[in-house]
């Protein structure tokens, strides 16, 4: 009995492990992504919920928590919005100036994108992965491989790219995620490279491809280069912490701690840029 | 006879564990880039008092709602965690109840398989790299936090389970 018990446990466990194997083993092939999308946007509603309640609750006590400091804060607002509306003025008379200037000498403006703001209601359970869900898809005008920043600290920055669309959610891929890649360059120097994220090993990101001749020296900021054809150029993506320059070869390489703090993420900004599926068909680099 | 108030305990427990391990709260406890994994736990305990049947099924069925909701290569947590859920309840049913070193030390043993499994397939499927994700230190650090913690959601998932079956 205990015998024929065991030879069941077996085969059970060589049926589970098959099955799984097979998912793997299929898991880029057109059907599998299907299946995934489909099981996906029939979990979503209560992943959500799920997420939505459980923030609610760390909401709660963080607002009662943050209360005494709302006093405080509005007086500083005040000041700060008064300081603002001083310096809206001067902005809008640089503009005019600088648009007028960029005329004169030929150099069109460049171009902006709209967003959409989007809040993140979840994230990937495990930290093998580093994907972050947001409540903005399809009905909103949101596409694959559109680029996703933030504002953190008052600097816009990148967080990563849609890399899944559902009807009513988007997949986000972040920078650090190991099979990520962005056209990145100095913002200084201007020499341009290609940033590869380390998840789950590391946080920082990897900016590799940079000429041996450019000096690169410890909190170099990082901006987009707009090669890639997904990101805008010269958005932050972060500062130089360290350089390795080898003695053999043509290039160096140098890691990149990145601006945005995914842990304290809330909202983000997709941006509506459309890149054509085709683009990646026969194009290797950024994807 | 199937004792499927038991399982919906367990069920329960690994459905809140997604749902907090999905939630902004979950980064706040991470140390190092490395944060406990209650659904590891809940797949171990529920192996650990039910055996290898359930251990695995619950492991398999978990494995696969994680694999969705990460979006990534789908079977990799599902493998995983069908392994484990069928090791521990084989392993466990020998040693169960004995004392809270055994949980302590199965539980980080099955962290560092856990890794092992995860960051071979990820490296023969997805990319080389992630097999860093085994040799990085977080993982041990990871390692820890599980057997410190199982212990106490031991007990109270214990506690709670044989409550509902009586």
């Amino acid at each position: 009995m205990a015998k024929s018990f065991r030879y069941r446990d077996i085969v059970i466990l060589a049926i589970l492990l098959f099955i799984s194997f097979t998912m793997m083993g299929f898991s880029q092939t057109k059907i599998t992504v299907q299946f995934k999308s489909v099981a996906y946007a029939m979990l979503f509603p209560f992943q959500y919920s799920g997420a939505k309640s459980i923030t609610l609750v760390k909401d709660f006590f963080a607002s009662i928590r943050n209360n005494r400091y709302l006093k405080q804060e509005l007086v500083t607002t005040k000041g700060l919005l008064e300081e603002y509306k001083r310096t809206q003025h001067e902005f809008e008379e640089i503009k005019r100036e600088n648009e007028r200037l960029r005329s004169l000498i030929g150099i069109q403006s460049e171009l902006e994108y709209e967003t959409v703001i989007a809040e993140v209601v979840a994230k990937s359970p495990q930290n093998l992965y580093k994907t972050i869900i947001v409540n903005r898809g399809k009905e909103s005008g949101i596409e694959r491989w559109m680029p996703v920043v933030a504002y953190q600290d008052g600097v816009k920055c990148v967080v990563g790219k849609v890399i899944d669309v559902q009807a009513f959610s988007s997949r986000i891929q972040p920078l650090i995620d190991q099979s990520n890649y962005i056209g990145a360059m100095l913002k200084e120097s201007r020499y341009s490279g290609l940033l590869v994220g380390q998840s789950p090993v590391s946080e920082q990101c990897l900016l590799q491809y940079l000429d041996r001749r450019a000096t690169i020296e410890y909190g170099d900021i990082v901006v987009t280069s707009g090669m890639g054809g997904i990101f805008p150029k010269g958005i932050l993506i972060g500062e130089v912490v360290s350089v390795s320059k080898k003695t053999y070869g043509i290039f160096q390489e140098s890691f990149v701690q990145p601006k945005v703090d995914l842990g304290r993420l809330e909202e983000v900004y997709i941006i509506t840029k459309r890149v054509a599926e085709d683009y990646f068909s026969d194009f290797t680099g950024e994807r | 006879m199937i004792p499927v108030k038991r399982y919906v305990v367990f069920i329960i427990f690994v459905v809140l564990a997604i749902f907090f391990q999905s939630t902004s709260l979950y980064d706040n406890i991470n140390v190092r880039n490395a944060a406990p994994d209650f659904i590891l736990i809940i797949i171990c305990i529920t192996a650990f008092l039910s055996g290898p049947i359930p251990g695995q099924i619950l492991g398999f069925v978990t494995g696969l709602v994680v694999d969705i909701l990460s979006g990534g290569l789908l079977g990799l947590f599902a493998f995983t965690y069908t392994v484990i859920g069928y090791g521990v309840g084989l392993v466990g049913q020998r040693v169960l109840g004995k004392s809270v070193l055994i949980t302590i030390t199965l539980l980080f043993f099955v962290t560092l398989i856990k890794a092992a499994i995860l960051s071979m397939f990820a490296a023969l499927f997805l990319k080389p790299g992630y097999f860093g994700y085994f040799a990085g230190g977080m993982v041990f650090l990871e390692a820890v936090m599980n057997g410190l913690i199982a212990p106490l959601l031991f007990m109270i998932i214990n506690r709670i389970q044989t409550r509902v079956a009586d």
